[in-house]
């Protein structure tokens, strides 16, 4: 990107930001949305050229914005819903196997098959394309398992209820259907032309509410499958810490 | 090669994608909502 260029996105972002502020309010979902989607794009192009200050500024600066607005935006205490946390450090979390077979059990072939293991960080890309949102989870075994659809801005400010094979809707479950646990959980976007770069992730799962370690876990995760550095990662945390005394 | 072209085209997509998710009652909710759509 030249040094215009730079200036011009920059400068279309803040002015996309200052509308979506006025119409939607400071703290609303659709700014968070929006702040991501930047993160994204500013990454591809630091990506394409690691050279540019400001890109790397704006990216450092959304990072801190973006951590404090997700946690914000999550609940205040853990949810009453059907899931175990089996361990802490590491985490491990367990659905429950009586309301899966109810709810999820039917469409869970189909997406089976359409949920890919991320190996290296070329094949990666042959798979899923850079810069959209999939619904992931890193498993028991460490094994980081993709859904290969990719999400809608509906889907994910809809909480992604709105995906759905044979009328259910998808959820992370579905994606370890044999054991239903995971050691982590969320939405992730890959950036890089021929080879995965950068990360973009989150922990955006109301099925098994990670706790905060599981982003430590997608760290990990991204350092040993695709060889990224902590500064090529970026990981935001939606739900508290579920020792600790409620907002 | 990402291009400065791709980047001005996503905010786009973007725009397009807010303004029809705005135009209905449901999707100016969440647009407009403080908690994250998390409770699937």
């Amino acid at each position: 990107m030249t040094t215009d260029s730079v200036d011009l996105l920059l400068a279309k972002y803040d002015t996309l930001e200052e509308q979506v502020v006025a119409r939607y309010g400071e703290r609303s979902q659709a700014r968070v949305f929006l702040l991501y989607e930047q993160l994204i794009s500013l990454r591809a192009g630091h990506s394409a050229d690691r050279t540019d200050t400001r890109l790397s500024e704006r990216i450092t600066r959304l990072r801190t914005d973006i951590t404090g607005r997700y946690l914000a935006s999550g609940p205040d205490r853990p949810l009453d819903l059907p899931r175990k946390i089996l361990s802490r450090r590491p985490p491990l979390m367990e659905y429950d196997r009586d309301v899966f077979d109810r709810l999820y059990r039917q469409a869970g072939a189909t997406v089976v098959a359409q949920t890919v293991e991320i190996g290296d960080p070329v094949s990666a890309l042959g798979r899923l394309t850079p810069k959209a949102s999939y619904m992931y989870v890193v498993d028991d075994e460490e094994r980081l398992l993709v859904w290969t659809r990719p999400f809608e801005l509906s889907e994910l400010l809809f909480g992604r209820r709105h995906a759905r094979i044979q009328d259910v809707p998808v959820a992370h479950p579905m994606l370890v259907p044999q054991r239903l646990r995971v050691r982590a959980a969320g939405e992730i976007v890959l950036i890089g032309e021929k080879s995965v770069s950068m990360v973009v992730a989150n922990t955006k799962s109301g099925h098994f509410q990670p706790p905060p370690e599981s982003a430590d876990v997608v760290r990990e995760t991204c350092h040993r499958l695709l060889g990224l550095d902590d500064a090529d990662i970026d990981v935001f945390n939606l739900f508290p810490d579920p020792d600790a005394t409620p907002r | 090669m990402t291009t400065i072209t791709d980047e001005f085209a996503r905010i786009d997509a973007i725009t397009t994608d807010l303004l029809a998710l705005d135009a209905t009652v449901e999707g100016h909710e969440a647009l407009v909502a403080t908690q994250a759509g998390w409770t699937v």
